[in-house]
């Protein structure tokens, strides 16, 4: 079922143009869709994030130098948008869940909620790497303004421990800030 | 040009490391004047520091500027579910973090596992961790459940149905299509199944197939030294098999069936052998003393709760459960050790 591998002069994509898109689209479109349903066992997310790939190909134009080496890209690829596609549904499970203890009359609208938990998507990809106590601390300093001294005493550990915290957790957030890191 | 580029990086990451310590000193209350004096004095030094504290004042926007009061409650709470969530499934791991992860499972785990299977099965379609159970509904309505630290690929398509078990065990119950062929490859033979509920599971040297409803075929791959073999193992049978050949019918052992329900079934099962599918499910080492490991159970126990079921083992045979470490347990003729 597999097509041969197209003839070499065709096989370097430059995704940034069009006609060279297109041809990318053409050869792996179908593969790499059908390797996401697979992962996610959902053909309709498997659809979404396959043009996905494609859209984010084109906004960052990279240039793929064989058959292989553009799987091998998209897989990897693959992998990442399937983390970010189970994130998603994460997130939004816990916010559901946590909503449901909320009464009725204070539930915001459905279009501030999809601002939330993109916000909450974004907070989660950045402490993602991060061990369980250096994101705990974190979070309850930017998000509570938690002193140090009663952090110390929730985690269990010094506050000099969780001044080294805050840094390493900064330091990780500015470093996908700043583009020099991709989040997990 | 390269080279100056990775130049100015490295001055760029040397940056944001002083800036997040700075930020640290920041959050941690007020600054003392001198403290704020060499916080400026540093900001003014140059461009590349102002660029560094402006990521940290963006990563700061970014935890707080959609967030109202009552949001910001629950946010952590969300988070640390899905980060909980997230780790029971373990599809985060990738590139070499993840081999750092595994190494340390690897370390702890009762069974040693080689890495190429490793490999594979964090490849796989379907993967639990130790101590999950997965139940995987196809599309054909055939039903699989993934025991504990399982793998498994599916590879359907208009032509033939077929699964691949990457690692551990799995029970099928097929589905009916009369059009394409159902069958299950492992390591050392094919599985043709018709229709039939049946479980099959890789052990260090051979595999077991237990079948429960039906008939399954057996058609060992074979190697140099072995011709293929072929062999029909039908309801209430199981058998063990490898490359080289299949070994004699036996009663099939309903535990093969019951952990899809999680519960161990122990039917005069030695505390050497209940010890070693008890550690297909938890993390961590089970140690039998010799002198206890011949005793025989019999009867249901939680899969998902070790410490009821080492207390029903405890109250039923004469031995003592002791914890040596966080992940160490030892279970030992009662009245011996401690004292």
């Amino acid at each position: 079922m597999a097509a041969a591998p197209p003839s070499a002069e065709t096989t370097a994509y430059h995704t940034g143009c069009r006609d060279s898109l297109s041809q990318l689209y053409h050869h792996h479109h179908p593969w790499l869709q059908q390797l996401l349903s697979r992962r996610l066992g959902c053909g309709e997310s498997a659809a979404d994030l396959a043009q996905d790939a494609f859209v984010r190909l084109l906004q960052t134009p990279r240039h793929l130098d064989s058959f292989d080496g553009a799987r091998a890209y998209l897989s990897r690829m693959a992998k990442g948008l399937c983390v970010d596609h189970w994130r998603r549904q994460d997130i939004e499970r816990a916010w559901q869940e946590a909503l449901a203890a909320r009464a009725e009359a204070h539930l915001p609208s459905a279009e501030h909620q999809q601002i939330v938990i993109e916000t909450l998507c974004e907070i989660d990809r950045m402490l993602s790497r991060l061990p369980e106590k250096v994101a705990t601390a974190f979070l309850a300093s930017q998000l509570h303004g938690k002193p140090y001294r009663q952090i110390a005493e929730e985690l269990g550990v010094s506050e000099r421990m969780v001044k080294k915290y805050m840094a390493q957790a900064m330091l990780q957030c500015a470093l996908i800030e700043a583009g020099f890191e991709a989040s997990l | 040009m390269a080279s100056a580029v990775s130049h100015d990086e490295a001055a760029k990451r040397r940056a944001l490391a002083e800036a997040a310590e700075w930020f640290a000193e920041w959050q941690a209350g007020e600054l003392s004047s001198a403290q704020y004096e060499h916080w400026q004095a540093w900001l003014e030094a140059s461009d590349t520091h102002r660029w560094a504290w402006q990521q940290v004042e963006g990563v700061s926007q970014r935890f707080t500027a959609n967030l109202d009061e009552t949001e910001r409650q629950t946010a952590d709470r969300v988070i640390s579910s899905a980060r909980q969530r997230r780790r029971g499934r373990w599809h985060l791991l990738s590139g070499l973090s993840t081999l750092a992860f595994a190494a340390v499972l690897i370390g702890l785990s009762w069974q040693w596992t080689p890495l190429p299977k490793w490999v594979a099965y964090w490849g796989a379609d379907y993967r639990t961790a130790t101590g999950d159970i997965t139940r995987i509904e196809l599309e054909d309505g055939t039903q699989v459940w993934l025991s504990s630290a399982s793998a498994l690929d599916v590879d359907y398509d208009h032509q033939r149905r077929r699964l691949q078990l990457v690692a551990g065990e799995v029970l099928i119950t097929t589905g009916k299509d009369p059009e394409r062929p159902f069958y299950v490859d492992t390591r050392s033979a094919r599985l043709t199944p018709l229709g039939t509920r049946f479980s099959v599971r890789q052990r260090q040297t051979d595999e077991l197939l237990a079948v429960f409803e039906g008939a399954v075929a057996i058609q060992t791959l074979g190697d140099a030294d072995h011709a293929s073999q072929r062999q029909v193992v039908d309801a209430g049978q199981q058998a063990s098999y490898a490359v080289n050949g299949i070994g004699e019918l036996n009663p099939a052992d309903g535990s093969r069936a019951a952990w899809a329900n999680g519960v161990l079934l122990a039917e005069n099962m030695s505390l050497k052998t209940f010890a070693a599918e008890l550690s297909q499910h938890h993390r961590g080492r089970l140690e039998i003393d010799p002198a206890v490991a011949d005793l025989t159970l019999l009867g249901a126990f939680p899969l998902d709760d070790l410490e009821r079921t080492l207390h029903m083992v405890e109250t039923t045979l004469p031995v003592t459960v002791r914890q040596v470490m966080p992940w160490w347990i030892k279970i030992e003729a009662a009245g011996s050790g401690r004292e």
